[in-house]
């Protein structure tokens, strides 16, 4: 059988079904919506924008801290540079990985 | 007769409930007569579902862009309202219902009751991905897009049920014309 074969015989096995009251039981119950909006989107985020924050501060800013810390106390140190470097470049790679991610500028 | 894209703009702009009934009077047969098809033909549950979707339709109506038609934006709400209410705990498999039950009606019925009939005994995903595509006349990105799934499984999801759509209604011709 065809797809247009298939669309006919579907077509002609819709019933219409009659209202019968259901659009007025529906908006008998419906809610005001300007009590339901949330007054700004952004208030709304504030609280994951918090938590992302202190994770990121958790997860990069205090350990690069430390180790640029370290690595100022002594430079002469390879372990201090190679430490640092690595967690510079680890926070790079995550943010491009994040960034290019698909649909995550479009979201933004 | 007030356009549909203006009947939304004044549910958007001015919260006008009457612009709002109206185009719940437009879709409420389509919607309502799509969750019957997916809640096996329980009409209570169907109506509750469609009561469920229209609501949430009006509170998230100011997020509602014109990106995909009215319609398909509302099925996708139908959808999700579907998918919730299965995945309940207390929910029963509508696969539990005895197959006898429709195998004594369907042979009696004309062909186009039998196509809605045989609709019913298709596993839930092939069900709603043939109503949306056929029934509805949307695109199978479309159809991607209500429910939430790729573009290749709603195909796979079309070329299995209608396979098997078709065989119970070759079955039916069969007993029928032996009649």
């Amino acid at each position: 059988m065809q797809d247009d074969e298939f669309s006919n015989l579907f077509k002609d096995s819709e019933p219409y079904i009659a209202d019968n009251g259901f659009s007025e039981h529906l908006m008998a119950s419906l809610p005001n919506r300007s009590q339901t909006a949330v007054k700004s989107k952004w208030l709304a985020l504030l609280p994951f924008a918090a938590m992302l924050m202190a994770m990121l501060i958790v997860a990069f800013v205090l350990p690069i801290a430390q180790s640029f810390k370290a690595f100022m106390m002594q430079p002469s140190d390879w372990q201090n540079s190679w430490s640092l470097l690595l967690m510079v470049g680890t926070m790079i790679g995550v943010s491009l990985v994040w960034v290019n991610e698909d649909g995550l500028l479009k979201k933004l | 007769m007030i356009p549909e894209l203006a009947l939304i703009q004044r549910v958007q702009l001015h919260d006008d409930r009457h612009a709002f009934s109206q185009l719940v009077k437009a879709h409420q047969s389509q919607v309502r007569f799509t969750l019957l098809q997916l809640t096996h033909g329980n009409d209570a549950l169907s109506d509750d579902l469609a009561q469920e979707t229209f609501l949430k339709a009006f509170l998230a109506i100011g997020r509602f862009n014109g990106d995909a038609s009215f319609a398909t934006w509302l099925h996708r709400i139908a959808y999700n309202c579907f998918i919730s209410h299965v995945r309940k705990p207390n929910h029963i498999d509508e696969q539990d219902i005895p197959e006898g039950t429709f195998e004594v009606d369907f042979h009696h019925e004309l062909l186009t009751s039998a196509v809605n009939k045989a609709m019913l005994t298709l596993p839930v995903e092939q069900r709603a991905a043939l109503h949306y595509g056929f029934q509805r006349g949307h695109s199978h990105g479309e159809i991607a897009q209500i429910m939430d799934m790729p573009l290749g499984t709603v195909k796979t999801l079309i070329n299995r049920g209608k396979i098997a759509l078709q065989q119970k209604l070759v079955d039916w011709q069969e007993v029928n014309h032996a009649r």
